[in-house]
């Protein structure tokens, strides 16, 4: 059951030199209960996408076109009061590097609590209540309730994050880039922590990251970006065994296994401007597979296996082949 | 070159900064060429026109010994520029060498030179200026050094702040490890990258210098012998001018006063803008 | 002969407490830390926030001065010599580090910052050179960059900037701090691949520090696992990575992300404690699933277990 869709959302960010094109056309769709990896590196665009789910993406920013819709209503099209309803209750999110950013000034129980009491009519009693109960939930106990951030480390302090996102039961989590700056082990368990509240709750989780094989431990399905395009959707496993578009073949094709020894190969040169972007397909300069008709790709969408899509002009006509 | 025409893209989007600009150049073109532009020489005298109303032939009128004042007040522009640039290139020079010392060198060199900055911050300066010109004297040589004295310390400090955090960075490391020596990396490295922000500072230390001077003046303090605009506006209430109601003999210096100030404070406000965000990345 | 050899390195950074506190406390960055470096050969460093990795690789090149220990460099103990003797040494060592956005001066232009060690050491070289040594790092065409600001680089060619900018000493020695971290993931193979091609033609031995073991697995001939300040285990990589002995090492090593949906067994508890308050006897004891009575009060000595291969930890005898 489809709990989020996205059609032909585009947004831009205005600059003193242009627009940058940040989203062109994203469509997808998210089932309930499933967790999602969204992969990409610098410029994609993901951390955008994340942003538009929430509608918290910065001034600069404008959604040209497109329909997010949550749940069966197009959350573009809610009035501010509605919108504030949603975010943090229905749908939460666990920013980036959020962990620096807890209040300094407030111990973690009542910053838990915080979402609950601006969200529902209870008793800030109540509300604290629940919060530790969810504390205990990602693992921190009575010791911690009533500490403060900086007394805590940054695993904790993730974990606090997490906590808040959690503590009004949404039905979805977004998480930006969890792991960062946690050190490898801290890393595991936080990933672990959020697959198991997902199976738990049954939390739609979206996971976005520029770190594959960490999206790859625990999502069911990966939608891979590029220049603020979709390359590719699929199962987690037909995607790493059976990828189709060249960008994502080249991400696997860099990432070394410690445990296998073989030769790792980069993508050659660097991502586009997406400042008034080339018309046509955004990898085309990195491309080993490129060819002329790239250029006026206009991204059409082929089906090359069970919810595998690929966004790639060399698949034309594929969906003959396909099942 | 690319560098000096990205700069001017920037600067052009802040309309503020602009304004100011054009303001500037207006009042130096008007100081530069005020022997050519004025209606009269300003030191003739028309007894018979005491104090007299604006009319066409006197814009501003007259001032109580028969001088037209509108070109007084020309030739008033030039002494507040020349005190402000004057006054605010010794003060960013004092400021910046003090910064960067106290900033590369650290410890006792830094204690020592920050507790003096402190104290030049702490002071009231307008009193402190009014104090040390009625014992030094009141030539504009020495006002403009009295307020460049008490103006450098909020410069020392940002230029300090900004040499502690760029002598870490990487690129002073690897220099270091190339055997570069501390002059190399004040010159080379640390220098180039606080001379813009300062620019900023530099601006706003224009607009307090001839706001000092005006001041000095205008309470007589300062050497009202020279045509400035606060020497009018001292003149303006002396005279009585102002005690009857004359009052474009006291307002339009006054405004022109205030119109440089404003211009400098908006440039200021505009290359800290620019400089400001670039820092982040350097 | 080695390049590099350090014995019992130790850096203790005294904590700065009120005048009225008699007692000083001391970070215990670095704790005795050995390293030997061949001639020609890449060695891994791998070690989280804490472990004192970036501290040893700033010694190594003449940095950061050791509160103990002695580090030579072809031969030279350099914590020992005059300073006119160090100046000398360090022409033959050189240092890359993390961020590329703080790695060039922003006022600098490339052809400059890659020449600015040569006129440091008062070298002379021709244009010629300087071509020569972008065209290795893949700056190409290098008429095209020469005249280039940091701020009209992406961040790959920066990097580039500052690995030509270590390589135009013709350096024997080279430590090269997290290169690739701030990197976007698709072209972080190029630069690893880039290094060991350098490696190779130009015959300069290399510190790889890393958090990331999956970065070191490939690039290291030999790897060494920092902890708090001590190397807990030792050895050629792939033996060290197919068997790692010490708990810390296979935690790591069952830790890191793979390709593929899995299941993990997280068996360490607690964080890296900070190094401040390193605990009494093996310092990973208090987070050690097998830790022993001993592991509390006695700390383990590095000693060889297989062929090659070091640990520091008491299950080993």
């Amino acid at each position: 059951m489809t709990i989020i869709e996205i059609k032909n959302l585009t947004v831009n960010y205005k600059t003193n030199k242009g627009y940058v094109s940040a989203l062109d056309n994203i469509s997808l769709e998210i089932e309930r209960g499933t967790v999602t990896g969204l992969v990409g590196e610098s410029g994609s665009g993901k951390t955008t996408l994340g942003l538009a789910l929430l509608r918290i993406l910065p001034p600069a920013a404008t959604i040209k076109s497109g329909e997010i819709i949550v749940d069966g209503v197009d959350i573009l099209k809610l009035k501010e009061d509605e919108m504030v309803d949603l975010r943090g209750k229905k749908i939460s999110m666990v920013f980036q590097g959020a962990m620096n950013y807890l209040n300094p000034l407030i111990n973690i129980e009542e910053q838990v609590a915080e979402p609950l009491i601006i969200h529902e009519n209870i008793t800030k009693k109540e509300a604290i209540r629940i919060a530790r109960d969810k504390l205990a939930l990602v693992g921190l106990d009575e010791n911690v309730w009533r500490r403060y951030p900086h007394e805590l480390s940054g695993g904790m302090r993730q974990r606090v994050v997490i906590a808040m996102a959690i503590v009004t039961s949404p039905d979805i989590l977004i998480a930006d880039e969890p792991t960062t700056a946690l050190d490898v082990l801290t890393q595991a368990r936080i990933i672990k922590l959020i697959k198991s509240l997902q199976k738990e709750f049954n939390l739609t989780t979206i996971i976005i990251s520029h770190d594959l094989p960490m999206v790859s431990e625990i999502a069911d399905d990966i939608i891979v970006m590029y220049g603020g395009k979709i390359c590719e959707i699929g199962r987690n496993e037909e995607i790493l065994a059976n990828a189709k578009h060249p960008y994502t073949k080249g991400l696997l094709a860099s990432i070394p296994d410690p445990k296998t020894p073989k030769e790792i190969v980069g993508i050659p040169g660097e991502p586009i401007s997406l400042l008034n972007p080339p018309s046509g397909c955004r990898f085309y300069s990195r491309c080993p597979s490129a060819r002329e008709t790239c250029k006026t790709y206009e991204y059409e969408r082929y089906t090359v296996g069970d919810g595998h899509v690929v966004l790639c002009n060399l698949y034309e006509g594929s969906e003959d082949e396909c099942c | 070159m690319t560098k000096i025409s990205d700069f001017w893209l920037e600067f052009r989007r802040n309309k503020a900064g602009v304004v100011g600009l054009v303001l500037i150049l207006i009042f130096v073109f008007i100081a530069v060429l005020a022997p050519f532009i004025s209606p009269y020489n300003p030191s003739t005298r028309n007894p018979n026109l005491f104090l007299s109303h604006p009319t066409l032939a006197h814009i501003f009128g007259t001032n109580e010994i028969g001088q037209d004042l509108f070109s007084l007040d020309m030739y008033g522009a030039r002494i507040p520029l020349e005190v402000g640039l004057i006054a605010a290139a010794i003060t960013v020079f004092l400021g910046l060498v003090i910064g960067l010392l106290s900033g590369y060198f650290g410890g006792v060199v830094d204690e020592v030179l920050m507790r003096i900055t402190d104290f030049f911050i702490i002071i009231p300066v307008l009193i402190f200026m009014i104090i040390i010109a009625a014992f030094v004297g009141s030539s504009l040589i020495n006002v403009i050094l009295v307020i460049a004295l008490l103006s450098w310390a909020p410069t020392a400090r940002v230029v300090r702040s900004m040499v502690i955090s760029l002598r870490e960075w990487p690129f002073v490391e690897v220099a270091k490890a190339n055997n570069a020596g501390s002059s190399y990396i004040i010159f080379r490295h640390i220098m180039p990258n606080v001379i813009p922000v300062v620019f900023g500072t530099a601006m706003l230390a224009v607009a307090n210098s001839i706001f000092a001077q005006a001041s000095l003046v205008f309470l007589g303090v300062g050497d009202v012998s020279d045509i400035s605009w606060g020497s009018i506006m001292h003149f303006a209430f002396i005279s009585g001018a102002v005690s009857v109601g004359d009052w474009w003999y006291i307002v339009p210096p006054g405004i022109f006063i205030i119109l440089l100030i404003l211009s400098f404070v908006m440039i200021g406000y505009s290359l800290e803008e620019i400089f400001n965000p670039r820092l982040r990345k350097v | 002969m080695n390049v590099v050899e350090a014995k019992e390195i130790r850096k203790y950074f005294p904590v700065k407490e009120s005048i009225f506190n008699r007692k000083v406390r001391v970070v215990k960055a670095l704790d005795g830390v050995d390293l030997n470096i061949e001639k020609g050969q890449i060695s891994s460093l791998v070690g989280e926030t804490g472990s004192g990795k970036t501290t040893l690789g700033r010694i190594l090149v003449g940095l950061v001065e050791p509160t103990a220990g002695s580090i030579k460099i072809e031969g030279v103990d350099i914590t020992s010599i005059s300073r006119k003797q160090l100046k000398e040494i360090r022409k033959r060592t050189q240092i890359i580090f993390q961020d590329p956005f703080s790695s060039l001066n922003p006022r600098m232009k490339v052809k400059d910052t890659i020449e600015e060690p040569l006129k440091l050491n008062h070298i002379d070289f021709d244009q010629e050179k300087i071509f020569r040594i972008m065209q290795a790092v893949d700056l190409k065409p290098p008429e095209d960059f020469l005249n280039r600001y940091p701020h009209e680089l992406s961040g790959g060619q920066k990097q580039r900037v500052a690995i030509a900018r270590a390589l135009v000493m013709s350096p024997d020695f080279i430590v090269a701090d997290e290169p690739v971290s701030m990197l976007d993931v698709s072209i972080r193979a190029n630069f690893l691949n880039l290094i060991r091609r350098l490696n190779a033609e130009y015959n300069v031995s290399l510190l790889m520090i890393t958090h990331d073991v999956s970065i070191a697995s490939y690039i290291g001939k030999e790897i060494s696992i920092l902890y708090l300040g001590k190397i807990v285990e030792r050895g050629e990589t792939k033996e060290v990575i197919n068997n790692p002995l010490h708990p810390y090492t296979r935690a790591l090593m069952d830790a890191i992300p793979t390709l593929g949906k899995k299941e993990k067994e997280i068996e360490i508890k607690g964080e890296i404690p900070n190094p401040i308050n390193i605990p009494p006897g093996c310092r990973f004891n208090p987070r050690c699933p097998v830790a022993m009575e001993i592991c509390k009060e006695v700390e383990p000595v590095l000693k060889e277990v297989g062929k090659g291969h070091f640990v520091s930890c008491h299950l080993y005898k």
